[in-house]
């Protein structure tokens, strides 16, 4: 009996997986056809089922450029890089979207260390860290045991077992600081041309203080009904409608 | 002195049921009103009739009203059900409201024609109320503002009791703009004299019109309708007279009022017209500001061109700009602010471009050019902003922009900017799953707890060797028997030795029926004892000698049933 159902899941995933490459090809022509609305469209739907591929938030990106959604496409290219981060297409693409914002957000100047510290988390995803934690914690203990066989060169794995140990503490806190970046630290990429930031979580009582524009990222602090408060990377904090925003997950 | 007409048609009278078609007054000055009236007697519905025919010579301005009226009389019941319209002539003399053709409770009936005479208004009449159009000039170039007025003017002892919401007309091959839309009748305070008489004014509206190209530039006739007050004219003084009564002294009069239409004259613009001539006209003057004179590459400056002046702002754009390719330019933004306390269309036009440059150095902000025609000078005009240099410095401190594709080199802005193709390949399920590193982390795990496992495995084996040995002793003797190169006696001895040996935890092996004997002696029954040791002596004798071979084929069995018995008592 569970031979039987391990087989149809197993039928079902095959049968699933081929409809989604079959849906990506047929977004894929109607790219080709510029039919870049429909082909979004198409994108979307799949993204629904399968949320975690790079190529298809890629993709998904290019439709909604080409169709002049920027705030979108800088949204999916996000979603992509976040993703698969070393991709060459993706981030060129990302950072050509980005060039075409209105809105030049001036971050403060931080520590080199700092910025060469966000350029190495941000070089691997965070299943690839964890990935990595769990090697390098699989070589620690080889490394241990084998020094506990090989007495003629124990000498030698001691010092290999502190380099590693001093890699894994490192490897294990990237990937912590990653883990709680995307747990906890919720970003959002504007996908309105023009948005108007209020000081208060109303358009009776609050005032308009600042604007922005598609495609500029903003973190949600907080929410309230159908508003959030928002804080740019230059300190600017305000209210803004939640339909304004996509949420990068 | 009133007049009054009535004209009666009777067309019917059986079945007592008739149909009256009659006018208030037959003769009328220009201006007035006439109230037609089609009253059905003693009918059961309201007459039909279409009154298509009658608007070649009528403005229907009201109606129908509906009335019912019932009466006894003499005990006799009359009913009567009236329909009435309010009629305004179209032209003077004498005009008609042809036979009209009646349907009353499915019978038809025709009328007569009814003869109106329309008088042209005496001079007493024209003095009273009237109102004009008024424009500040009646030959303009195309563009040029043109100021109408629609002024009523009332004589100071004629009061206007009620005035019909004014609207304003379409104006045919005009671009329109509202200078001035009053909420209520409001007289200016000064006072106007015309041919000797006093006259107040109130404006109805204002407009500022521009002319575009067109056929016709024309200012329609437009009319409106009052009830005008007029006193009585009392043949003494009154003693009673006071202000308060003049109420009881007055009667209102509608009337219609007529603005006469009005044709605009468009002069040709002076040769030759200019090539870049985007249709302003008025006087202008134009301005340009950035807002950063230094900038880094890849952030945004906004350029702002500023128009100021007055003329016909929302029938011309302001000239593109075409910028050097090293910037890049947003769809610019246009904005107009109104001087609203100028009847000329006064303000400031401004178009903001938002510029990111993509190249540092020195970046050139081209001059604007503009040309208008001035209509006061008659004469065409060029004005221009003053150039800006930017310098754009390159931004180093951006992470985002290292080791990144360059943007900004020659090659790519030679070969212009898009984004990659899309990836068409099949997807495929990713490699690193968090499957996998469970398991990796699983075996890790394992790793780290393996050599303390087996430490405590090996240590609990050691521990329980001797109770396996003694527990497993007769399942070891048993299987000795199986050497099939050896005769039974000494398998059976050997057996039992070794059984003995595991049982009993002995350190050697080297035993014999006598030591046998002693060993078992006081731990088993004598009875068995002595059967062992007889089974010990016999296997010896088999061994070395010839007299048991007739035992040969039982020993094994026997000594397997002595050795069960043995592990039962001990």
């Amino acid at each position: 009996m569970k031979i039987i159902i391990i087989f149809i899941s197993l039928s079902l995933n095959i049968v699933s997986a081929e409809d989604f490459n079959k849906s990506f090809q047929d977004g894929n022509n109607l790219m080709e056809e510029k039919d870049f609305i429909e082909a979004s469209k198409l994108y979307e739907s799949i993204l629904e089922v399968h949320p975690s591929n790079s190529d298809l938030y890629y993709n998904l990106g290019n439709a909604y450029y080409r169709s002049n959604n920027i705030g979108l496409a800088i949204w999916a290219y996000s979603q992509a890089i976040s993703l698969n981060p070393r991709d060459d297409d993706i981030q060129y693409n990302l950072l050509l979207a980005k060039s075409k914002r209105v809105d030049n957000i001036k971050i403060s100047e931080t520590f080199v260390i700092f910025t060469k510290y966000i350029i190495l988390r941000n070089y691997f995803s965070f299943n690839e860290w964890f990935f990595l934690s769990s090697i390098s914690i699989l070589i620690l203990i080889i490394t241990i045991i084998l020094g506990n066989i090989f007495y003629n060169i124990k000498e030698l794995l001691n010092y290999m077992v502190g380099l590693l140990l001093i890699i894994n503490l490192l490897v294990h806190g990237i990937t912590f600081d990653k883990y709680v970046k995307l747990k906890f630290e919720k970003k959002a990429v504007f996908i309105a041309q023009s948005v108007d930031v209020s000081s208060e979580p109303n358009l009776v009582d609050g005032k308009i203080i600042f604007k922005i524009h598609e495609g500029t990222i903003c973190e949600i602090l907080n929410q309230r009904e159908n508003w959030s408060k928002i804080a740019l990377k230059d300190g600017k904090i305000g209210w803004v409608k939640n339909k304004y925003y996509r949420s990068l997950k | 002195m009133k007049y009054y007409f009535s004209i009666i048609f009777l067309f019917l009278n059986i079945y007592g049921q008739s149909v009256n078609i009659t006018v208030d007054k037959n003769q009328i000055i220009e201006g007035d009103l006439i109230i037609l009236s089609i009253e059905a007697i003693n009918s059961d519905n309201f007459p039909q009739i279409e009154l298509n025919q009658i608007n070649k010579s009528f403005e229907i301005l009201s109606g129908p009203n509906q009335k019912t009226n019932i009466q006894f009389i003499n005990g006799k019941l009359n009913s009567s059900k009236t329909l009435s319209w309010t009629l305004s002539p179209k032209q003077n003399g004498q005009i008609f409201i042809p036979a009209l053709y009646i349907t009353v409770d499915g019978k038809k009936f025709k009328g007569n024609r009814i003869p109106i005479d329309v008088r042209k208004s005496k001079a007493e009449d024209i003095n009273a109320v009237f109102l004009i159009s008024q424009v500040d000039k009646e030959e303009v170039y195309n563009g040029e503002q043109i100021t109408l007025q629609y002024r009523l003017y009332k004589h100071i002892d004629y009061n206007i009791s009620s005035i019909d919401q004014f609207h304003m007309p379409e104006f045919p091959g005009f671009w329109v703009e509202e200078i001035f839309n009053p909420q209520r009748l409001k007289y200016q305070k000064q006072l106007e004299i015309i041919n000797g008489v006093k006259y107040q004014v109130a404006n109805l509206g204002e407009r500022a019109l521009f002319p575009i190209l067109s056929e016709k530039h024309i200012l329609p006739s437009v009319r409106i309708k009052i009830q005008l007050e007029i006193q009585k004219k009392r043949k003494q003084r009154d003693p009673f007279f006071d202000p308060f009564f003049n109420s009881f002294f007055t009667e209102t009069k509608a009337k219609i009022l007529n603005s006469k239409e009005k044709k605009i004259n468009i002069k040709p613009f002076p040769k030759p017209i200019p090539r870049n001539f985007y249709g302003a006209v008025g006087q202008f003057q134009i301005d340009a500001m950035v807002d950063l004179d230094t900038i880094k590459i890849n952030e945004g400056l906004t350029y702002t061109i500023l128009l100021k002046g007055t003329g016909n702002f929302n029938l011309f754009t302001l000239p593109e700009i075409i910028f050097n390719k090293s910037i890049e330019s947003f769809q610019p933004k246009d904005f107009f602010e109104k001087d609203e306390f100028r009847n000329d269309i006064t303000g400031i036009k401004k178009r903001e471009y938002i510029l990111i440059p993509r190249k540092s150095g020195e970046i050139k902000l081209p001059t604007v050019e503009f040309i208008y025609f001035d209509n006061i000078t008659e004469s065409w005009k060029i004005i221009k902003t003053k150039p800006f240099t930017i310098v754009v410095e390159t931004d180093n401190s951006n992470p985002n922009y290292k080791n990144k594709p360059k943007l900004v080199n020659q090659e790519i802005e030679l070969m212009d900017q898009d984004i990659r193709y899309i990836h068409t390949f099949n997807l495929s399920k990713p490699i690193i799953t968090t499957g996998l590193i469970s398991k990796i982390y699983g075996l890790s795990l394992i790793l780290i707890l393996l050599p303390f496992l087996l430490n405590r495995f090996t240590s609990f084996r050691l521990k329980t060797k001797s109770n396996r040995k003694i527990k497993g002793a007769m399942k070891v003797a048993f299987r000795s028997m199986n050497d099939k190169n050896i005769s039974n006696f000494e398998l059976a001895s050997n057996a039992l030795y070794i059984y003995l040996n595991a049982k009993l935890t002995l350190n050697s092996i080297n035993l014999d029926p006598s030591s046998v004997k002693s060993l078992l002696d006081e731990k088993i029954r004598p009875e068995l004892v002595a059967q062992i040791y007889h089974l010990l002596k016999l296997c010896d004798e088999g061994q070395f000698s010839t007299g048991s071979e007739r035992e040969v084929s039982s020993i094994l069995d026997n000594m397997k049933q002595a050795i069960r018995e043995i592990d039962k008592e001990l």
